[in-house]
């Protein structure tokens, strides 16, 4: 409770942005990643 | 000085080998593109340097709410786009035969008059957008070139020309490419530095959530305005994340996709970029308020904080990196007027005259209005985008997503969106309207793209319903 009551934590509309970009972020990233190891298989 | 040397020319002789990897190709078509060009090209055709100083600003006076504009441009305006728009355009236009955004509307919707219009009307807002872009990247470039920015102006205008006319559009979109991987580049070397300075993200919002208040951050730097400030980052978000679909340099990016299964690839580097590139400069550049003063201007956080936060040889790349958005968008904004008088040819490729004579025609409009000082190119800039958008916006979806052709809705749905848009900008919007605003305090606030747009979706309606009982009618007629 203690970190959660120092933290000053951006309201929803801001929150929810972050974790949109957020979640932009390592969405396409593992997409990425999971497309190049699907490419790799098929080469070998 | 002898790295800033080099570094130029590396630049230039890079963009020069990329811009003639068009040659040999029919100006208007791309050939086939990897999809790593293809994705870099459409984020650096949706970032201009108005977006990157000119926003990063807005996020240094409106804070963390800025990053709701970048959250709509990743997935309003990158992701829905590849997932419903990108994949049927390409199709459309491979069945349309056709070679541009405006020919793509005008053979699906059976009005070779509509495309006349459309062509007339890209050519004078895109030309005219673009000129607010160059003068953003002269402006940049003046920080590091002891050269007047008119001259600079008219050097970068004639850069782009020389790309648009070398390389048609193949040519362009290897040279925006290059050039959204330099802003990459760029952006990350800033957020590198901002958070070194503030000791960390999670430091430095928890810093500016103990700033005060201002007028235009009316409840703090981490939280959504209230009023008619917050309803402007609202409004920001969806005319950047949705106006943008039916942009004609973003809608040609799509004709360059070869198959179903590069916009797999594409949709998450894009988006991979553009959260990096935007969500990074928006959040640097809001975490700035905590240790710098204020600028007298919102265009110069981002040249200040570079002059202050990075090291010496990393600022001509920087430089670069922020003023490349604006050649990257330059190409992609006058590939489209240098086109106009090839649409109303009939020849399948556009001669090297005709197309030289467009690029002329494209420089002398930019760099001139570019040279005018200030707010009228402001004005401009914002309208254009607004404009185009509701012009086109609901035919082109209505064509390319539901197969709905028909000559009269269309040009219902785009003489409504255009004239409405017009008419508010110029009648009812507080920030441009000639006259006092006629509809009183609360309309003036509604940003015209979201009238023009209710307008033009009216109009569609209003002009398919007509045909459809114009089609019976003359059916049952010939039945009789």
């Amino acid at each position: 409770m203690d970190i959660f009551s120092s933290l000053a934590l951006p309201d929803a509309a801001v929150l929810t942005a972050i974790v949109f970009l957020c979640s932009s972020f390592f969405i396409s990233l593992f997409s990425l990643i999971r497309l190049a190891k699907t490419k790799a298989g098929k080469k070998c | 000085m002898l790295i800033n040397a080099l570094i130029w020319i590396a630049y230039i002789g890079l963009f020069v080998w990329l811009a003639r990897k068009g040659r040999g190709h029919d100006a208007m078509h791309a050939g086939k593109i990897h999809f790593g060009i293809q994705a870099f090209a459409y984020v650096a055709t949706y970032i201009s340097a108005v977006a990157l100083v000119g926003f990063g600003g807005l996020a240094y006076e409106y804070g963390l709410q800025m990053l709701l504009v970048a959250a709509g441009n990743v997935w309003l305006g990158t992701w829905i786009v590849y997932r419903f728009l990108a994949w049927p355009t390409r199709i459309c236009q491979k069945r349309l035969n056709a070679r541009t955004p405006t020919q793509l509307l005008s053979i699906g919707h059976h009005s070779p008059l509509l495309g006349r219009f459309l062509a007339v009307l890209f050519a004078v807002f895109l030309g005219v957008y673009a000129s607010a872009v160059i003068k953003g990247a002269a402006l940049l470039l003046a920080q590091i070139m002891p050269v007047p920015v008119w001259i600079l102006i008219w050097l970068v205008a004639i850069l782009v020309g020389f790309a648009v006319f070398v390389g048609g559009l193949r040519g362009v979109l290897y040279t925006e490419a290059m050039q959204g991987f330099i802003m990459l580049i760029g952006i990350c070397m800033l957020m590198v530095a901002v958070f070194n300075t503030v000791g960390g993200p999670m430091q430095g919002i928890e810093l500016l959530a103990q700033l005060p208040p201002t007028p235009k951050a009316n409840t703090g730097f981490v939280s959504l305005a209230t009023g008619e400030r917050g309803w402007f980052i609202i409004s920001l978000v969806i005319v950047t994340s949705i106006a943008v679909w039916a942009q004609p340099q973003m809608i040609q990016r799509h004709f360059a996709l070869n198959a179903s299964k590069q916009v797999q690839l594409i949709t998450p580097l894009a988006m991979l970029v553009l959260t990096v590139l935007v969500g990074g400069a928006y959040f640097v550049a809001s975490l700035s308020r905590i240790f710098l003063p204020a600028t007298a201007s919102f265009a110069d956080v981002i040249p200040t904080l570079v002059n202050t936060l990075l090291p010496n040889f990393a600022l001509p790349l920087f430089f670069l990196a922020i003023a490349s958005s604006a050649p990257s968008r330059r190409p992609a904004s006058c590939h489209l007027p240098v086109t106009a008088p090839a649409e109303l040819s009939p020849a399948k490729k556009a001669s090297r005259p005709m197309w030289f004579a467009g690029i002329i025609f494209c420089i002398l409009l930019s760099g001139g209005c570019a040279q005018i000082k200030g707010q009228l190119i402001a004005l401009l800039c914002t309208t254009s985008w607004s404009i185009v958008g509701a012009t086109v916006l609901t035919a082109y979806v209505a064509l390319v997503r539901f197969g709905k052709r028909s000559s009269l809705a269309a040009w219902y749905s785009c003489s409504a969106g255009f004239l409405s848009c017009m008419a508010w900008y110029l009648l009812v919007y507080r920030s441009t309207a000639i006259v006092s605003p006629l509809l009183g305090a609360t309309a003036a606030l509604i940003p015209p793209f979201f009238i023009g747009f209710a307008f033009s979706l009216v109009g569609w309606c209003l002009g398919y319903i007509i045909e459809q009982r114009l089609t019976n009618k003359a059916l049952t007629v010939q039945t009789i």
